[in-house]
């Protein structure tokens, strides 16, 4: 299993290479010079923006500006962001803790709330809390995240003051309070998509033979769903859950702007805005690494559901 | 990527929604005039309290703590704080009175400013204030390894000395009508020459921040997230007035409707700007906030490229500037009571000096109010009216007067029986395209404010050939011989009387030229918590030190 990850890992770096020259190219194929984006829409002095250029590393062709790029970049150095003149490496030191917080409270709150739906649904089948839960996985599908964090913020911060309306908090305490309901209003539509899955591999796990026989035997209906039924279910739960981490991170960049956390998301998102090159090219990689990553893990982690199931 | 692109359609589903279930039984919108002189300004109300902290909201991170780079909407609430030029406004802008220096004089040729530097200043490190340090920092933002945002404002500037340890001379290589102002903008902010040196590539960034001689000093940046500054005890000028507030938190809010629930719940205390006309309502309807509006040298306008056909017919410009209808418009996004227009971008408070000649002025200009008989005829006269059919109209949704204007245009042309398209582009492409290089449109939604309390800080960078290059503003590649001696001519003058003459001369011919159509003259929106007093907000807000008198009642 070890020599498989470091294969798969290897892989990657191939991966690595295309992206980061697709993305230079794509990027400055992009409407906007940088350089009247960054001086935001007032007068600019021509020879500022020639020194601008120059300190961007914006002259000479596009390839010998990627051969450029690469060289620094293979050095650790991944240049400093346009708009916000700050390193780009410890920008994105500074705000990955908060969506990797964001996104793992919200995976938390998807998890516990999603797959107990989904064995309630499949075991009380056609019943108000089937129903139920289902009307409200239709409405996590198809409410956009930044809508449904609008929603909550204008209910649970300005009418009942439960949560702050905006931020991420300082201590832990009062940061787990403030990002308790960007996290919830990330978390609805994989709660809605753990629920589906969960409830109709359960439905199926349920109507199965061993489910009979365990019957038969008279074990208890809890260890039958829990022990038996469930975990049988779990895998396919497993593989659509945590692709689902990729779309909380899609999720966040909205989530972030619209509620004013500082995280990775509103970076990517000022970045595009602002054609940040620098900015733009180091959070892709980090994403490709990410998503690489979570395939991988999701793919070991069958292995430890699933005995039968060999990697290597 | 197209979900970031979908957000820009956000704002307006997102305050449809914020009205029906905030609002409810709100009051209706007022004007948001532009119509009282010094806007906003909480009234005090008893003796003003030390103490308190503030939380203020803005639309984006700010670009640097440094004055050099401070030159946009955002970034200087902190930076006017933390660090202060030589001059400042006064008097609603229209005069500079005494800061850093004490007292300035322009020698007869008007080459020659010999500024009188204040003494016992203390920086926030302890340290005093010197005349190197004003000397190093003037340089510092005329050098072009720096590539200062500001930068230009001191283009003429050709040698800075300090002859004694209270004077500095600043030498001009022509001379320059904007140059006082430059003195009251960050291109003259004082920093610390030790503390500069010492932080070199850190100076101004989250990390370092920076240090000045202001009423408030740095505290922190957390990147993506807030700023903050707190009261500095030792400021020099505490005998008027604050510093009083503890301390003020920056908070980075990208989403209007977010900002305004901030207002709500109580959470923001103060927002300049950052408000979208379509969320008034909203906002006038909160109990403990007040939403006032400030005269600005702000205008929005529909612009014509005056270098393609058929927009380089001057009747074509002519009749489509009468077939729209600019009161309609500017009544649905700014109320009842917005100042009305005329084809000038030089509203009524801009009339900084010789304000009886730029009355009169005023009052001779043509405002082209809506006449689709007119426009047809022109039209008709103009024998290209063909070619208008199939012309882009580029514009951004994220500011509803822009998006407005552009779709209210498109009606307009219908009605003529021509048919304009919609080109959409985000906030950031419109930037490009306003100060790019000028040949990749045919007519765009424009806007531009003054950066100095002048009016050829809106006809010179707008109407002068000399900035239709990359990065000039522009935008309409108007050319005009005339204009264009007029403008230079009246730049190197000291005398304001004459200047008065020649930029009311440039006016007319604009006007009369018609490359824009002038759509609105909106008012700054300043929402404020009803706990604070001591605040006054002027046209030019973004050069001013906003905080220094705030205290919470």
């Amino acid at each position: 299993m070890v020599a498989y990850a470091l294969r798969r890992l290897l892989g990657l770096v191939p991966v690595l290479f295309f992206v980061s020259f697709v993305t230079f190219g794509l990027i400055r194929l992009a409407p906007g010079d940088p350089v009247l984006i960054v001086l935001g829409g007032k007068k600019v002095d021509p020879a500022t923006a020639a020194v601008l250029r120059e300190q961007f590393g914006l002259v000479g062709d596009p390839f010998s500006q990627y051969i450029a790029w690469l060289g620094r970049a293979l050095s650790g150095d991944l240049g400093e962001s346009f708009r916000l003149r700050q390193d780009v490496v410890s920008l994105i030191v500074d705000r990955l803790p908060l969506t990797l917080e964001l996104i793992g409270l919200s995976m938390l709150i998807a998890i516990a709330v999603g797959v107990p739906l989904g064995v309630l649904q499949a075991h009380r089948r056609n019943s108000v809390i089937d129903y139920a839960g289902s009307l409200l996985a239709l409405i996590g599908l198809s409410a956009p995240v930044y809508f449904s964090a609008i929603v909550g913020v204008l209910v649970f911060a300005v009418w009942l003051g439960w949560v702050p309306a905006f931020g991420a908090g300082s201590d832990p305490l009062d940061q787990l309070h403030h990002l308790l309901l960007p996290a919830a209003a990330l978390a609805l539509g994989t709660i809605a998509l753990t629920s589906r899955m969960t409830r109709s591999a359960m439905i199926e796990a349920l109507t199965s033979d061993y489910i009979e026989a365990a019957r038969a035997k008279g074990l208890p209906e809890r260890t039958i769903l829990v022990k038996h039924a469930l975990r049988n279910a779990l895998i396919p739960v497993v593989t659509v859950t945590s692709l689902q981490v990729g779309f909380l991170l899609v999720g966040s960049v909205l989530v972030e702007t619209t509620l004013g956390l500082g995280g990775l998301g509103s970076l990517i998102t000022d970045a595009i805005q602002n054609r940040d090159y620098p900015v733009i090219q180091a959070t892709v990689l980090l994403l490709t690494v990410a998503f690489s990553i979570l395939n991988l893990a999701t793919d070991l982690v069958y292995g430890v559901i699933d005995p039968r199931i060999r990697l290597g | 990527m197209f979900l970031l692109n979908d957000r820009r359609r956000l704002p307006a589903l997102l305050t449809a929604l914020a009205i029906i279930v905030v609002a409810c039984g709100g009051t209706a919108v007022s004007s948001p005039a532009a119509s009282g002189a010094p806007g906003g300004s909480g009234a005090p109300s008893g003796a003003p309290k030390m103490g308190g902290s503030i939380t203020v909201a803005v639309e984006g991170e700010p670009a640097s703590m440094d004055p050099a780079f401070d030159y946009d909407f955002v970034s200087g609430l902190a930076v006017d704080s933390v660090t202060e030029p030589l001059l400042k406004f006064c008097e609603n802008d229209t005069k500079l009175c005494p800061n850093l220096a004490e007292s300035y004089q322009v020698s007869g040729d008007g080459l020659t400013y010999t500024l009188k530097i204040r003494h016992g200043v203390k920086f926030h490190d302890g340290s005093m204030m010197t005349v190197d340090d004003v000397v190093f920092s003037l340089n510092r933002i005329r050098d072009p390894k720096l590539a200062s945002y500001v930068g230009w404002m001191l283009a003429n500037v050709a040698d800075v000395k300090a002859p004694d340890a209270s004077t500095v001379v600043v030498t001009l290589s022509k001379p320059d009508a904007l140059l006082e102002y430059a003195l009251a903008a960050t291109s003259a902010h004082v920093v610390s020459k030790k503390f500069v040196e010492a932080n070199g590539d850190k100076f101004g960034k989250p990390e370092v921040g920076s240090i000045g001689t202001g009423p408030f000093k740095f505290v922190e940046w957390k990147s993506g997230d807030h700023q903050k500054v707190a009261r500095f005890d030792d400021y020099w000028d505490k005998a008027n007035g604050g510093p009083y507030l503890d301390d003020i938190t920056i908070k980075i809010l990208p989403e209007p409707t977010t900002r305004v629930a901030g207002l709500q719940t109580g959470e923001i205390d103060f927002i300049i700007n950052n408000i979208p006309s379509d969320q008034y309502a909203t906002v006038k309807a909160i109990n403990n906030v007040d939403l006032t509006f400030t005269n600005s040298y702000y205008g929005e306008w529909i612009t014509f490229n005056t270098k393609k056909a058929p927009f380089d017919n001057v009747k074509v410009r002519q009749a489509l500037n009468y077939a729209f209808d600019k009161k309609a418009v500017r009544e649905l996004f700014y109320g009842a009571e917005a100042a009305p227009t005329k084809a000038t971008l030089v509203n009524p408070s801009l009339w900084t000096f010789n304000q009886p000649e730029w009355q009169a002025a005023w009052d001779q200009l043509p405002a082209y109010d809506v006449n689709l008989d007119t426009a047809k005829r022109l039209l008709d006269e103009s024998g290209v009216a063909a070619q208008l059919n199939g012309t882009e109209i580029a514009y951004y949704e994220s500011t509803p007067s822009i998006k407005g204007a552009a779709e209210a245009f498109i009606d307009s042309m219908g009605k003529l029986g021509i048919e304009v398209k919609a080109r959409k582009v985000t906030y950031q492409e419109n930037v490009a395209l306003q100060f790019g290089e000028h040949n990749n449109y045919d007519i765009l939604v424009a806007s531009w404010g003054s950066d100095f309390p002048d009016p050829s800080g809106n006809l010179r960078p707008n109407f002068a050939s000399e900035n239709i290059v990359a990065g000039g503003a522009n935008s309409s590649a108007y050319e005009n011989a005339k204009v264009d001696e007029l403008l230079a001519k009246q730049n190197t003058l000291v005398d304001k009387a004459e200047r008065a003459k020649l930029l009311i001369e440039a006016q007319k011919l604009i006007a009369e030229d018609a490359p824009v159509i002038v759509t609105a003259y909106p008012g700054w929106p300043l929402a404020v918590n009803k706990r604070l007093a001591g605040y006054s907000v002027s046209s030019l807000w973004y050069w001013a030190s906003l905080f220094k008198d705030v205290y919470v009642k």
